[in-house]
């Protein structure tokens, strides 16, 4: 462990930020559509269809929270900062395309 | 509809086919030095905002999830960059442990209140009400609860790069993981409890008339 500060240019470190601002703030309207398209359940659809629903809405909770199970295991074994980086953003990556697939379920009905 | 982000323009292109992967990753990869380079980049976030802004109005999805994948690969280039000749950290081994026991606990706790989608689809007749209420209540938990796990993620990026040395950075990241997981282990708790709230109450009419064919013979 060492304390000495890290070598990045000002610039570097700014941009950084703002990349990740950025990013979150596409991640955010992204999470709001999909709690727009799964906010209501009609309870007069066809039974078969709010059984797919109800399926696919526990599929969806297992999933994300065992996704964000293992994601929280590999972060405490992350030996040095580089890879607690590369872990966000393959968790980050990981979750946006399950929640494409979601939303693609979601709206071609 | 799909959209592609060019390295500084958001540019809509009604194309046939949907980007490949490789497609996409080849213009981040090409976008991501020409984005270092230019300082003024922070005026390049407009048109993504707008675009943002635009899909929220009309909920399609393939734009956002462009959005963020173009983002999020500059990011890890940018930490690699950060963090090339650092010295390596090394956690504590008893937090590691304790981390561990924690989040053995938590998927615990998840499984065992697993959700049943077989009992799911044998139940119901009675109570299609009842089931979609459960749905919607268990859907926008699960949203919120992503929600706040991403949120977790990019706070995290963010205050490990906003950091000074790399003793301020690790202990950031130590700090942030254990709050992470308390966060969800209650997560699972509330979750388990939202799923099997629905599903027991959509089987309860099923379970009575099964305990009425008993009780008669």
């Amino acid at each position: 462990m060492t304390n000495k500060p890290y070598e990045i240019p000002a610039e570097m470190r700014d941009f950084a930020e703002k990349s990740v601002e950025q990013a979150r703030k596409a991640f955010t309207g992204f999470l709001d559509a999909a709690q727009k398209a799964t906010s209501s359940v009609e309870s007069s659809l066809p039974q078969n269809k709010v059984m797919e629903l109800g399926t696919q809405a526990a599929q969806f909770t297992e999933k994300s929270i065992n996704a964000a199970f293992d994601h929280a295991q590999k972060l405490v074994r992350a030996k040095d900062l580089q890879e607690v980086f590369a872990l966000q953003t393959e968790y980050l990556q990981s979750q946006a395309k399950e929640l494409a697939a979601i939303m693609q379920n979601a709206t071609k009905k | 509809m799909v959209a592609r982000t060019k390295k500084s323009h958001t540019t809509r292109v009604a194309a046939k086919p949907p980007v490949t992967a490789a497609e996409t990753e080849a213009e981040v990869v090409a976008a991501i030095p020409a984005a270092m380079e230019a300082p003024e980049s922070a005026a390049e976030a407009e048109p993504v905002v707008a675009a943002v802004e635009a899909h929220r109005e009309a909920p399609r999805t393939e734009t956002v999830v462009i959005q963020a994948e173009v983002t999020l690969p500059t990011l890890e280039t940018i930490a690699k960059d950060m963090l090339a000749d650092t010295a390596i950290a090394k956690i504590d081994s008893q937090m590691r442990d304790a981390a561990e026991s924690a989040i053995a606990e938590g998927r615990k706790s998840f499984e065992t209140a697993k959700i049943k989608a077989q009992g799911l689809t044998s139940a119901v007749e009675a109570s299609a009400e009842t089931l979609s209420k459960g749905i919607t209540d268990l859907n926008a938990k699960s949203i919120l609860a992503l929600k706040a796990n991403v949120e977790t993620g990019f706070e995290h990026i963010k205050a490990v790069i906003g950091a000074k040395t790399m003793l301020d950075a690790w202990k950031l990241h130590t700090d942030l993981s254990a709050k992470h997981l308390a966060m969800l282990n209650e997560q699972a708790r509330d979750l388990a409890a939202a799923a099997s709230k629905f599903t027991s109450e959509s089987v309860q009419p099923l379970k009575t008339s099964i305990e009425q064919v008993f009780a008669r013979s």
